[in-house]
């Protein structure tokens, strides 16, 4: 099977001359379809670099990466916002999500253009929040909002979910909730999911964890065995 | 240490938000300039007036006499109030001109002893002593018509031919505005004035030994009122009685309307612009203090005290509010200053009194402080409830649950997403997005009710020289004469139809309100002359009775049925007691019309007329003015297309100018207005609108969202403002309305298009601004933002 993405020496690079800062240096993997992969690493490692490339926001400063046939790495503005808009969703650590429509509008913010989405009553039941559909941001928990966030990037069945700290925010319980929510996107649509973390223990739910130092990809992890996320401790 | 580092934060701040800071100060600066503009006009002018007025000693009561022997002066003078007092000859004559048109002229004797009515001499010299060829002549007549120092001018006084020769160019503040006798606007070439030694004008007009006008100062010890009465009752048998006071003399009454309309104008506008100035400078402010709430919480985290952090907001709005003021302030004075000598050469004022009154200049700054104060005062409030630790973790999502039930839910069921994002922001903050909708309206509301006053002087033009006078051409008479002259002017060279007319000087009375005025007979069924009904419908005169102009019958305070006073102030004076019979809206002159055969009767002068209004084909010919030139009881022949385009220039350029600057003013506030609400909608959701982009929405369609909101506001404030410009033209028109002129205000759908189209091209600038920098928007830094 073809992988979900590809990389061949992936950098990047901010600033320039004496002051530039090598953000990521010449990463090469690839990244199998239908995998939880998790990347750990400290701050400044690379991590959120790589992610946010693959995501389509941000760019390389040399090397290519691949989304299927796809060469993202050569891809137009334009074009780069047609595959945020086809084939990824993203989940942040602070939500972002809007807080003047209701957890189904947030939802149907991205229903509306995709092409062929879930219901976003759907969705939101998907995370567990059938019963607050209705519910403005202001009216809900932390945990809440991160899973109104997940149903938003699910409810157009993207083939990549790319999600930065999505934990970051949350105390351990509802971390532990939102985390098997991430885990059920993945097992029910096969959606390959990325997530970005300070929290080593997260690395247990992984098929595959990427371990970034100074820019470059230091280790790939394979798990044999993979822990539930209500297991998981931090 | 710290205040150091909080004033770099200041100046950092104030770069940061350099375009809006800009917008905001642009609006104060516009108000704080229509004040001192406007107030600097209004002081410049009225001073100059009042030392024009006072070092010429301009005569506060002016009692015009068939005849009265110099010694009666003496007596003038001895009368309590009387601070100095002076008889002067007064008559009329026509200067035979250049081939054109006959033309009036006022012969007077120089000003005596005493001073008044003094002259300023603007070239040459005074006449020499015993010359009784020598004149001084109005410099205003002499320029419109070519004649020079030296040159000789023919005149025709009592059906004398004079040969006089002009010695000197003056000005006098009694013809500052002098339209020719029976005329309502004046041109400077259709009216001359000259002044002769007393003695030689005593000569022409047949008045040696007397006087015909005396003029008189009163001291501060007795009201002028009673002085007058004293006068009247003095000189009543030399057929005098009918005296006046400055206020009434022409040319004074229209200055003085002029400069209160001026000072009407400065009290109103500028509270309009500085209101939209303080309400942009609070919302900003306030957006400002939310938006450095977690600075704020730092600070106080490190010990800063409220009063500090307070200080360092206060001074970043008092920064912009006084750049803006200061900026105002130097606005204002140049545009007072091109002002100014526009309006002093309008009023052939010979000098200006700049006046720079600190009183504008202090309101206008203090209150663009306190509404920077104001705003900083509200925003810094809710900062300040919070503890440092609150203050620090990100804000709670602004709370949208008002949207879900209702009008506004069922408004938001047929829209998108982003449609229901658009409506609810809006809603959220109903006081400021009314706020931004009004003052979005008002900057319209402004620009096109000034038009439409603008549109309103045209339309004055249309309906006086197309409906209420259809002649082309006016010929006076220097005493009446009987109507059979109509005949023999019908058949004149080129002449269509003649009319004959009567005009009485007279001073009507209701009660204590006087009005120096005219009564106009006009024939049964006239076509050239009409007063009209509201629809434009000639009324004609009753066999007893008058019509009276609207502005006069509102000045008299009188209705139809009333009766009112008139006493003859020329020819035979008599004491006539009529009904009103009509009132007609006539916009230019305050007139009062009678049936001619009505009028000519009870003066007691049947068939007497004083002037005939011709229709001729095309512009009065060179041998039918020949013709009338040739006739030597014609005074004057005042031709209708040259008034109007007098009028015409002096409304295309005045009124250019103003359309104008109030066109820019427009713009600047509608642009100040939509582009912050713009940018604090921009500054609010910069994450809101990166979370857009990375969930695939493109830079169009995000563009929308922003635009959106603007335009839907926009949208509003359209309606809205037209609504508030057409009642503000109408009340604008109400108090700029006076006995002279009178402002009609059409619907004027181009004053609208102008007005509207200016507000939309302020917002398309501030959404293509917007646009360039939402471009710029880093997606990844505005997410990985707490709020």
């Amino acid at each position: 099977m073809q992988p979900a993405y590809r990389t061949e020496v992936l950098s990047k690079t901010y600033g320039e001359g004496p002051a530039a800062v090598h953000a990521l240096r010449e990463v090469t993997l690839e990244i199998p379809r239908g995998e939880v992969v998790v990347l750990l690493g400290p701050s400044g490692s690379g991590k959120s670099t790589f992610l946010n490339i693959l995501g389509g926001l941000d760019r390389a400063s040399a090397g290519r990466a691949w989304f299927g046939e796809t060469c993202l790495t050569d891809l137009s503005d334009r074009a780069l916002t047609q595959y945020r808009r086809s084939h990824v969703g993203f989940v942040f650590q602070f939500y972002n999500l809007m807080p003047s429509l209701t957890a189904r509008e947030n939802v149907e913010l991205v229903t509306e253009i995709a092409r062929d989405p879930m219901d976003a009553g759907e969705a939101l039941g998907l995370v567990g929040l059938e019963g607050r559909l209705d519910h403005f941001p202001a009216q809900m928990s932390g945990g809440e909002q991160q899973r109104v966030a997940i149903a938003r990037a699910v409810a157009k069945r993207p083939e990549v979910l790319f999600c930065d700290e999505p934990t970051g925010a949350l105390d351990s319980t509802t971390g532990r909730r939102v985390l098997q929510v991430l885990d059920d996107v993945n097992r029910e649509l096969g959606t390959t999911v990325l997530i970005v973390t300070h929290a080593a223990a997260t690395a247990a739910m992984a098929h595959r964890v990427l371990h970034f130092t100074d820019g470059q990809l230091r280790e790939t992890i394979t798990n044999e065995t993979r822990a539930a996320p209500a297991d998981i401790e931090w | 240490m710290a205040l150091t580092v909080l004033h770099r934060k200041l100046a950092r701040d104030l770069w940061r938000i350099r375009a809006q800071a800009l917008a905001i100060a642009s609006v104060v600066a516009v108000g704080v300039m229509v004040q001192v503009m406007m107030s600097g006009l209004s002081d410049t002018l009225t001073d100059t007036r009042d030392a024009y007025f006072e070092r010429h000693r301009l005569a506060q009561i002016f009692e015009p006499v068939t005849r009265a022997p110099n010694a009666m002066m003496e007596k003038v003078s001895a009368l309590p109030g009387v601070l100095a007092a002076e008889g002067r000859v007064s008559g009329y004559g026509r200067v035979e001109g250049d081939g054109g048109e006959p033309v009036r002229a006022q012969i007077l004797s120089l000003p005596g002893p005493a001073g008044l009515n003094g002259i300023l001499m603007k070239a040459g010299r005074m006449p020499v002593a015993g010359r009784s060829d020598e004149v001084v002549l109005l410099d205003s007549f002499a320029t419109a018509r070519g004649v020079a120092l030296g040159d000789h001018i023919g005149v025709t006084v009592e059906g004398r031919h004079l040969r006089l020769r002009v010695v000197g160019l003056a000005r006098a503040p009694e013809f500052l505005f002098m339209p020719a006798p029976g005329e309502f606007f004046p041109l400077d070439g259709r009216f001359a004035v000259i002044w002769m030694e007393r003695k030689a004008a005593a000569a022409v007009l047949d008045l040696e030994g007397a006087f015909n006008e005396a003029l008189v100062l009163t001291t501060r010890a007795r009201p002028s009122e009673a002085v007058l009465a004293d006068l009247d009752r003095l000189l009543g048998p030399y057929g005098g009685g009918a005296g006046f006071l400055q206020d009434q003399q022409t040319s004074a009454r229209f200055i003085n309307e002029e400069l209160t309309q001026l000072k009407r104008s400065s009290l109103f506008l500028p509270p309009i612009f500085l209101a939209v100035a303080a309400f942009l400078l609070n919302v900003t402010i306030t957006r400002i203090v939310q938006a450095e709430r977690r600075e704020i919480g730092l600070m106080k985290a490190f010990g800063h005290g409220g009063t500090e952090i307070g200080g360092h907001y206060l001074e970043l709005a008092f920064l912009i509010a006084l750049a803006g003021a200061a900026l105002g302030c130097l606005l204002g004075l140049m545009a007072g200053r091109a002002l100014t000598g526009v309006y002093m050469e309008f009023y052939k004022f010979p000098y200006l009194v700049f006046s720079l009154r600190p009183g504008p200049f202090a309101s206008g700054i203090a209150f663009s402080l306190i509404a920077a104060a104001l705003g900083a005062a509200i925003a810094l409030r809710t900062v300040f409830r919070l503890t440092p630790a609150e203050a620090m973790s990100p804000p709670a999502p602004p709370d949208f649950t008002h949207g879900r039930t209702g009008i506004l839910s069922l408004m938001a069921r047929p829209l998108d997403q982003p449609g229901r994002m658009i409506l609810r922001q809006i809603t959220r903050q109903p006081i400021r997005s009314l706020g931004t909708i009004a003052g979005v309206s008002a900057g319209l509301a402004l620009n096109m009710a000034m038009l439409m006053i603008y549109a309103g002087f045209d339309h004055t033009m249309a309906v006086t020289f197309g409906f209420a006078d259809r002649s082309d051409a006016v010929v006076a008479f220097t005493r009446p004469v009987s109507r059979d002259v109509v005949h023999e002017i019908a058949h004149l060279p080129g002449v269509l139809s003649a009319e004959p007319q009567r005009s009485v000087p007279v001073l009507f009375r209701n009660g204590l309100i006087t009005h120096r005025g005219e009564l106009t007979g006009l024939p049964e069924g006239a076509t050239l002359s009409r007063a009209l009904t509201p629809d434009l419908d000639p009324i004609t005169p009753p066999a007893r009775g008058v019509v009276l102009s609207r502005g006069l019958a509102e000045r008299l305070g009188l209705q139809p049925g009333d009766p009112i006073s008139a006493k003859v102030t020329g020819g035979r004076r008599r004491d006539l007691t009529l009904p009103v019979a009509a009132i007609s809206d006539t916009l230019l002159g305050a007139p009062a019309y009678m049936r001619l055969d009505a009028l000519t009767r009870v003066i007691g002068e049947p068939d007497r007329i004083t002037s005939v209004a011709i229709r001729t084909t095309g512009k009065p010919s060179a041998a039918l003015l020949h013709a009338l030139r040739e006739r030597p009881g014609v005074a004057g022949v005042s031709i209708k297309s040259d008034t109007f385009e007098a009028f015409k220039k002096i409304a295309d350029e005045g009124a250019g100018q103003m359309r104008f600057i109030f066109g820019a003013i427009a713009f600047v506030l509608s642009f100040g207005i939509v582009y912050n609400a713009a940018r604090n909608a921009f500054a609010e959701r910069t994450h809101e609108l990166a979370s857009l982009r990375v969930l695939g929405f493109t830079r169009g369609e995000v563009a929308l969202v922003l635009a959106g909101e603007i335009a839907v506001m926009v949208a509003i404030a359209l309606p809205l403002g037209t609504w508030l410009g057409w009642s503000l033209a109408k009340l604008i028109a109400i108090a700029f309305s006076n006995e002279l002129y009178r402002i009609s205000v059409p619907f004027d759908l181009p004053s609208i298009a102008v007005a509207v189209l200016v507000v939309i091209g302020a917002m398309l600038a501030s959404i293509l601004m917007l646009r360039r920098a939402l471009d710029r928007v880093n997606m990844v830094a505005a997410l990985k933002a707490r709020d």
